[in-house]
C-alpha cells in the first residue's frame, strides 16, 4: 500500500505538469457533450420536443466515452515511461509491478471520476435531468475506469512507444465505442444462454455493461435494477486490470533478483 | 585479490536468439573493490552487469549476491544501465527522492539522502530542474545518482562516464572512490581505458562472451613484452620486405616484435624515447621512408590485443 501511494503521488505530480494532456482527458467529452447538445435536432437547450430527447439518449454514451478516454491517458503515460527507460529503472527497485501500476491507476481513477462529473454537469446545463445522483454515476465510472486502466496498461506494455500506443489505443477505442452500444445499437450476436440470460461476445466488453447500466439508471431505474450489470462490470474490470498487469509483468516486470 | 566476495558468478552463460553472448563465466567481485569489465562492443559486458543486477536471468550457471537473508536481491544492488532511464517530467531531486523512498525510507530521510547524493555528483544546483531540461552529462550523473539511492552493497555501472566532459569525470570518479571506501563493491563497464587503469582494482578482460583474464591493471601490464610500444607506419606494405625491415628495426631499437597491423609494425620496447631515434636511423640507412615512427607507454589496449589478438577501440 505504501508503494502504491508513493507511485500515486509521483503520477499525480506528473499529471499536474502535463496540463494539455490532463485538459484533453477531462474536457474532451464534456465539450463534445455541450457541442452535440447545442446541435441536437430539437435543441437540447430548449424544452423537450417529446418524452425523451435525442440528446438525453446519448448522455449515457457520453459518460461511457469519458471512461474510455482513460485508455488513452493511461496507455500514453505508461508508454512514455517505458520509452524513456524510466520503467527499466523502476524494475531495479524492490517494488512490485502491481503496486507501481496501481499507484498510477489511482490518478486515472480520479480523472475518470472528474471527467464523468463534468459530463453530467454539462448535460444538466443543457437541460438533462438525471434520475440518479452523482455518487452512483461516479461509482460506475470509477468501476469502468479500472478496466480502461487495465487496457491502457496492456496496450502500453505491448507497444512500448507513445506513437504505437496511440494507434493501438485508437483501435481499442473504436472497438469499445462501436460494439458496446455507446454510439450505435449493439449488434445482436448470441453465444450462450445462461439462466435465461442471452450472452454474446460483446458482453465481454466492460463498456457494454457500463453503458447498459447508465442507460437504465438514466431512464428511471435504480441501482438494484442494474445489480447484474454492476457485478459483470466489476468482474470484467478486475479481469482486465489483472490481464494488463500480467502483460506488463511479462514484458517489463520485476527483475530476476526478486 | 582476496576478501569477502560480494558477487560470485559460476559458469554463467546467456544467449540471445540462439547466439551466445556469455559463455561459462566464473567471476568474483570483492567487498570494497572496483572491478572493471573491459572488452569491445558485443563482448558481453552489459549482459554480465544486467545479470549481476538481477535484471536478466542467466541461461546457465549461478549468481550469488549476499542479501543478508532477504529474498529480493534488488535491495542490495544498485544498477545504472547504459542508456538513460529517468522520468523526464520529474526534477532530479524528485526522482532521487522517489528512488530512495522506493527502498522504504521515509520522506524526510529520503530528502536528506537525495540532497547528499546529488551534491556528491555535482547536481545540487540543478536539483530543481526537470530531467528533460538537463544536459547529457547531467543526465548521466543523475542516472548514477539513482543507482546509489539505496546505499547498495553492490553497484553495477554500465559506462557511467560516457558523455561526461573532462570537468565532470573527476566528480564521478571521486564519488565512486568514496563508495569504494565505504565498502561498496563496484562492477563497472567502461570503454575508457585510462579510466580503467586509473580507478580499477582489478580488470576483467572479456572477449566474445568469454572471460579471458582477471587481474590488477599492473599485473596485466607486466604481462606485456615491455613498458612501451613502438609503432612504425610504412608508406607501402610490401610483405616481401616485412621480415627484412622487422630484422633491422628490432635489432637497432632493441625491441621485441609483437605484430603487424596492416602496414604498421608494432613492437614492445622498454622505454619511449631512445627506440624511436634508433628505429628511424635504421630505416633511413636501409632506404626505407616511413610515414611515422612513434612510441608510447603501453596501455590496456595493448594488454587486450596481447590477450585476444583483437583490437579494442579506446
Amino acid at each position: 500500500m505504501r508503494t502504491t501511494l508513493l507511485f500515486a503521488e509521483k503520477a499525480l505530480r506528473q499529471q499536474g505538469r502535463d496540463v494539455v494532456g490532463t485538459l484533453l482527458t477531462l474536457l474532451t467529452t464534456p465539450l463534445f457533450t455541450i457541442l452535440y447538445g447545442l446541435l441536437a435536432p430539437e435543441g437540447a437547450a430548449g424544452p423537450p420536443a417529446g418524452p425523451v430527447r435525442a440528446f438525453d439518449v446519448y448522455v449515457p454514451g457520453m459518460l461511457v466515452f469519458s471512461v474510455i478516454m482513460i485508455v488513452f491517458s493511461s496507455s500514453l503515460g505508461l508508454a512514455r515511461e517505458i520509452e524513456s527507460g524510466a520503467m527499466r529503472r523502476v524494475r531495479s527497485w524492490p517494488v512490485s509491478a502491481a503496486s507501481v501500476l496501481a499507484g498510477g491507476g489511482l490518478v486515472h481513477l480520479a480523472l475518470a471520476a472528474i471527467g464523468a462529473a463534468l459530463v453530467l454537469a454539462s448535460a444538466r446545463v443543457l437541460g438533462f435531468q438525471p434520475s440518479v445522483g452523482l455518487p452512483a454515476v461516479l461509482f460506475l465510472s470509477v468501476l469502468g475506469a479500472v478496466s480502461s486502466i487495465g487496457v491502457g496498461v496492456g496496450v502500453a506494455a505491448l507497444t512500448d512507444t507513445q506513437g504505437r500506443a496511440f494507434l493501438v489505443a485508437s483501435v481499442v477505442m473504436f472497438l469499445l465505442l462501436l460494439f458496446s452500444g455507446v454510439v450505435f445499437p449493439r449488434p445482436v450476436v448470441r453465444l450462450v444462454t445462461i439462466g435465461g440470460v442471452v450472452l454474446g461476445p460483446f458482453d465481454l466488453l466492460p463498456t457494454t455493461h457500463l453503458h447498459a447500466a447508465f442507460a437504465r439508471l438514466m431512464s428511471g431505474g435504480d441501482l438494484a435494477s442494474v445489480k447484474l450489470r454492476i457485478l459483470a462490470l466489476a468482474l470484467l474490470s478486475m479481469v482486465y486490470f489483472a490481464a494488463g498487469v500480467l502483460v506488463f509483468r511479462r514484458r517489463h516486470g520485476v527483475g530476476v533478483g526478486a | 585479490m582476496t576478501g569477502v566476495a560480494s558477487v560470485e558468478l559460476r559458469g554463467v552463460s546467456r544467449a540471445f536468439d540462439g547466439e551466445p553472448v556469455l559463455s561459462g563465466v566464473d567471476l568474483s567481485a570483492f567487498q570494497g573493490e572496483i572491478l572493471a569489465l573491459m572488452g569491445p562492443n558485443g563482448a558481453g559486458k552489459s549482459t554480465l552487469l544486467s545479470i549481476v543486477a538481477g535484471q536478466l536471468a542467466p541461461d546457465g550457471g549461478a549468481v550469488a549476491v549476499p542479501t543478508r537473508g532477504a529474498r529480493d536481491r534488488r535491495a542490495f544492488v544498485g544498477w545504472c544501465p547504459q542508456g538513460s532511464s529517468v522520468f523526464g517530467d520529474l526534477t532530479a531531486r524528485e526522482q532521487v527522492e522517489l528512488a530512495v523512498r522506493a527502498y522504504g525510507e521515509r520522506r524526510a530521510a529520503a530528502r536528506t539522502r537525495a540532497e547528499s547524493i546529488l551534491s556528491d555528483l555535482g547536481l545540487a544546483a540543478d536539483a530543481g530542474k526537470r530531467a528533460s531540461a538537463l544536459s547529457g552529462g547531467m543526465l548521466r550523473r543523475l542516472n548514477v545518482a539513482l543507482s546509489m539511492a539505496s546505499a547498495p552493497s553492490v553497484l553495477c555501472l554500465d559506462e557511467p562516464t560516457a558523455g561526461l566532459d573532462a570537468e565532470q569525470r573527476p566528480l564521478l570518479h571521486a564519488c565512486l572512490a568514496r563508495e569504494r571506501a565505504r565498502g561498496t563493491t563496484i562492477v563497472m563497464a567502461s570503454h575508457d581505458l585510462d579510466e580503467i587503469a586509473g580507478m580499477a582494482d582489478r580488470v576483467c578482460v572479456l572477449s566474445g562472451g568469454k572471460l579471458v583474464r582477471v587481474d590488477t591493471p599492473e599485473a596485466l601490464m607486466r604481462g606485456l613484452g615491455g613498458a612501451a610500444c613502438l609503432e612504425i607506419d610504412l608508406a607501402e606494405d610490401d610483405p616481401a620486405r616485412r621480415a627484412e625491415i622487422e630484422g633491422f628495426v628490432l635489432q637497432a631499437a632493441e625491441a621485441r616484435a609483437r605484430c603487424w597491423r596492416g602496414s604498421t609494425l608494432v613492437c614492445d620496447v622498454d622505454e619511449v624515447l631512445a627506440p624511436v631515434a634508433r628505429a628511424a636511423e635504421a630505416l633511413r640507412s636501409h632506404g626505407v621512408v616511413p610515414l611515422a615512427v612513434r612510441a608510447r607507454k603501453a596501455s590496456l589496449a595493448d594488454v587486450f590485443f596481447a590477450l585476444t589478438g583483437r583490437t579494442i577501440d579506446p
